[in-house]
């Protein structure tokens, strides 16, 4: 039931785009940060996922453009800014995305602090393991069973807002436990 | 900065909206306000949303994506200037078809292929090791983030996912999770009592073809294209009927029209 490649595919096999290799890696493996880029400028994850979907699309049309050894990742927020900006051009006063100067101050401060994200990462590892039991199964059930707070309190039986500040709690203690391992710039 | 920056109540109402994805006009321009003249809150909020999506990362949500087709480039120019729903579909139909594969420790390298990803050879994987290059697949949970997907389950169903969506291959041939989205499932006689697992209630197949949807609040729906379907086992749909079951288990007319299943190519 497998069916051929239509002539013209630009396969992911190794050997079909020696060139563009290591730059279809990079792509791959920087969708989260690309998405948590997005997000910050939108807002809104549904209009995240469609941006980074339209991002993903012209970093894919470019990728002959990129020059190896040059930053992809401020090439590729460059481009998912462009994006952005488009869309609240194009909404104009609909007003769902921020505003240009936003857009652009937010761009400054997630390029910036998207440089430490692998440490980051690491760092929010450990730090998850240090919550207490509750908070730990809280952020599971949030992120690994993908709950929204809604439907999570109804499940626990507790309100809405209740749950939210106390998501926003261990958020704000993972965030102080990651700036406490990590060294800033 | 941020150690010493203490968020006021508003202000976490306005982060909890945006990682909820709750934010509506008026708190975008809050936010929009505060981030243009305050830099603690700005550096917080960015600080704040990095963290929610790594969180995210965390917790198996990472995606790759399938490189587009050569022919399908030449529609790119216009998907630019007109992002409509439709053409959004069309061109993520045919273009963009990102895989977010979570990767379990207790899937290993020697488990069996439980299906086969049509078209495989166009797809990469992050974790390329993981799962085969041939487009035979392990048991494991994925995501399709854009686009659409197939899948041929190694019991003989086909299974046409439309993205974003969220699924499980599990270890048995004629038994599939799918956790949101939309999908597809054309069912050959041999195939008959295959099983979908969404939002908590089993959809089991009595030799048909179906569509089913499961949206952010667990809500599934529906919809028999041919044959008939058991729900929850508590009702059996016939052809051209729908039910719409949300996450407390209570029946709803479906909201979703038959129409907008993605069809089999």
């Amino acid at each position: 039931m497998q069916q051929q490649p239509p002539h013209g595919h630009r396969s992911t096999q190794p050997n079909a785009v020696p060139s563009s290799n290591d730059t279809v890696q990079l792509m791959l493996t920087n969708q989260n940060r690309l998405f948590g880029f997005i997000l910050s400028l939108v807002g809104n994850r549904e209009q995240a996922n469609d941006l980074l979907q339209q991002t993903n699309l012209i970093l894919w049309e470019k990728l002959d453009d990129f020059e190896p050894g040059t930053n992809f990742m401020a090439w590729a927020f460059q481009i998912a800014r462009y994006q952005v900006m488009a869309l609240r051009q194009k909404q104009g006063r609909d007003r769902h995305v921020f505003d240009d100067e936003a857009v652009s101050l937010i761009a400054t401060a997630f390029e910036t602090q998207s440089e430490r994200f692998d440490d980051r990462l690491t760092a929010l590892t450990q730090c998850i393991q240090q919550l207490p039991d509750d908070g730990r199964n809280l952020i599971h059930r949030r992120y690994g069973d993908g709950w929204s707070v809604k439907n999570l309190a109804n499940e626990i039986g507790q309100s809405a807002n209740r749950l939210a500040v106390r998501l926003h709690r261990l958020r704000a203690m993972l965030m102080e436990c990651i700036q406490s391992k990590c060294e800033p710039l | 900065m941020t150690e010493q920056f203490q968020p006021s109540l508003e202000f976490i109402e306005l982060l909890v909206a945006v990682t909820e994805g709750d934010l509506d006009a008026a708190q975008r321009d809050e936010l929009n306000e505060i981030i243009n003249n305050d830099a603690g809150s700005r550096e917080y909020y960015v600080e704040y949303v990095s963290l929610h999506a790594m969180l995210e990362l965390q917790h198996h949500r990472t995606p790759t994506v399938e490189m587009p087709l050569e022919s399908t480039r030449e529609l790119l120019p216009t998907q630019q200037s007109n992002w409509t729903p439709f053409i959004s579909f069309a061109i993520a139909a045919s273009l963009l078809f990102a895989v977010v594969h979570y990767v379990y420790n207790n899937y290993g390298p020697g488990r069996n292929v439980v299906a086969t990803l049509i078209d495989g050879s166009h797809f990469a994987w992050q974790n390329a090791d993981d799962q085969p290059l041939d487009g035979s697949l392990k048991p494991g949970r994925g995501q399709i983030v854009a686009g659409r997907g197939n899948l041929e389950l190694s019991g003989g169903v086909l299974i046409v996912m439309q993205g974003p969506a969220d699924f499980e291959l599990l270890g048995e041939p004629n038994r599939f999770k799918f956790d949101r989205g939309v999908m597809r499932a054309v069912v050959p006689p041999e195939a008959e009592g295959f099983t979908v697992i969404a939002g908590g209630i089993e959809i089991v197949d009595l030799g048909t073809e179906f569509g089913l949807s499961v949206d952010k609040h667990n809500d599934v729906e529906v919809h028999v294209f041919k044959g008939s379907v058991r729900v929850a086992n508590k009702i059996t749909l016939v052809k051209d009927e729908g039910q719409g079951i949300n996450h407390k288990g209570e029946f709803y007319k479906p909201r979703r029209e038959a129409k907008t299943y993605p069809p089999v190519k």
